[in-house]
């Protein structure tokens, strides 16, 4: 990739989204641009080079990237499902319950599915 | 209401290393049991297996009132996270349902990539190798700690690991030399001057190995 390219990108990212991010990421040497991705490693736009990934976006891709069975499910459900509407139940929101419910120890035995983490811990302050 | 992350991964893991971690988060438990307040641990970063454990609070012989559960849950390739509690508060939430609505909560999408992940973690059992992983790197950068004077301390608990180093600048001359090597590491958000390491859970040994080899160079070069 060109260089002027990414330094346009970073630009952009900058001018929309936020120009201390990209101040940040800099300083911190983690201004690659994330390309092709597989297993522990992704390939930075800019240079082509292959990284090892010790960051993983806080533990997201703790199965690896772009972990084949989980890509298929997802490729699955898009032939079938949207959304769904919110409050309504289905089966994929009931057999996901069910599979947490069973695997978490103690007395935790019921669940609410949500959009971040932020979303759940806000839930969990005001059940509290 | 207390809320505990087991791990502060970007504070240098204070809580591990030393034991007062875990006796400050039984003592948590006992007082929350003993004032009648709930218990919260936050699950985001440890759950799954990070820690060596299923869940990190596993590491502490207690149970929460609320769990929650981090991106993960979908192996990354869907915005889903979930809170799981005691059929206790469930009745409160049934007389209250309306203090926390999420549109995108239960995307249908989701809820099959979530089980497909959830799936892949049962089938892996990732905490078993993150512990054995984990344990590994540990050990290799604890010798090299010793012969250098910008690392003050390194924590962690499988394939969470924090390096403390002398200053802000010397973490950023790492992850600077870390990079040249090919290795991604993070800055602590809140402590920064430790940096974070934290690989994936299917870490293999030669990968371990080729993540050791980038840091000890990059140590070397501060």
């Amino acid at each position: 990739m060109d260089p002027k390219y990414r330094d346009n990108i970073h630009h952009l990212f900058g001018k929309h989204i936020s120009k201390g991010q990209v101040r940040y990421l800099r300083c911190a040497h983690l201004g690659t641009l994330e390309r092709n991705r597989k297993g522990i490693r992704f390939m930075d736009a800019g240079s082509g080079k292959l990284f090892y990934d010790a960051f993983t976006s806080a533990g997201c891709f703790n199965v690896g990237r772009m972990n084949e069975s989980v890509i298929r499910a997802l490729d699955e459900a898009l032939d079938k499902y949207d959304m769904g509407s919110e409050g309504i139940s289905s089966v994929p929101k009931f057999e996901l319950a069910n599979y947490l419910a069973k695997l978490a120890p103690g007395n935790l035995s019921h669940v609410l599915l949500c959009a971040s983490a932020g979303d759940a811990c806000a839930c969990a302050m005001r059940l509290a | 209401m207390t809320m505990v992350k087991a791990y502060h991964g970007h504070e240098g893991f204070s809580l591990s290393g030393n034991g007062k971690g875990y006796r400050g988060v039984f003592y948590s438990n006992l007082l929350c049991n003993k004032a009648g307040v709930c218990l919260i641990f936050d699950e985001s970063q440890t759950g799954f297996g990070r820690t060596g454990k299923r869940f990190a609070f596993e590491h502490f012989g207690v149970y929460p009132d609320i769990m929650v559960v981090g991106e993960f849950m979908t192996g990354g390739m869907f915005p889903m996270t979930a809170m799981v509690f005691t059929k206790e508060l469930k009745r409160f939430f049934d007389v209250h349902p309306l203090i926390h609505l999420s549109t995108f909560g239960g995307h249908d999408v989701g809820c099959l990539v979530a089980s497909a992940a959830l799936d892949e973690y049962e089938r892996t059992r990732p905490w078993e190798n993150a512990l054995e992983q984990g344990t590994t790197i540990m050990n290799e950068l604890r010798s090299v700690m010793e012969s250098n004077d910008y690392i003050k301390s390194l924590n962690g608990l499988g394939l969470l690991i924090s390096l403390s180093l002398s200053s802000s600048e010397i973490v950023s001359r790492l992850g600077f030399s870390a990079s040249k090597n090919g290795i991604l590491v993070r800055k602590g958000t809140v402590d920064n001057c430790c940096v974070i390491i934290r690989s994936s859970l299917l870490i293999t040994a030669d990968e371990a190995e080729s993540i050791i080899w980038g840091i000890k160079a990059a140590i070397n070069d501060l």
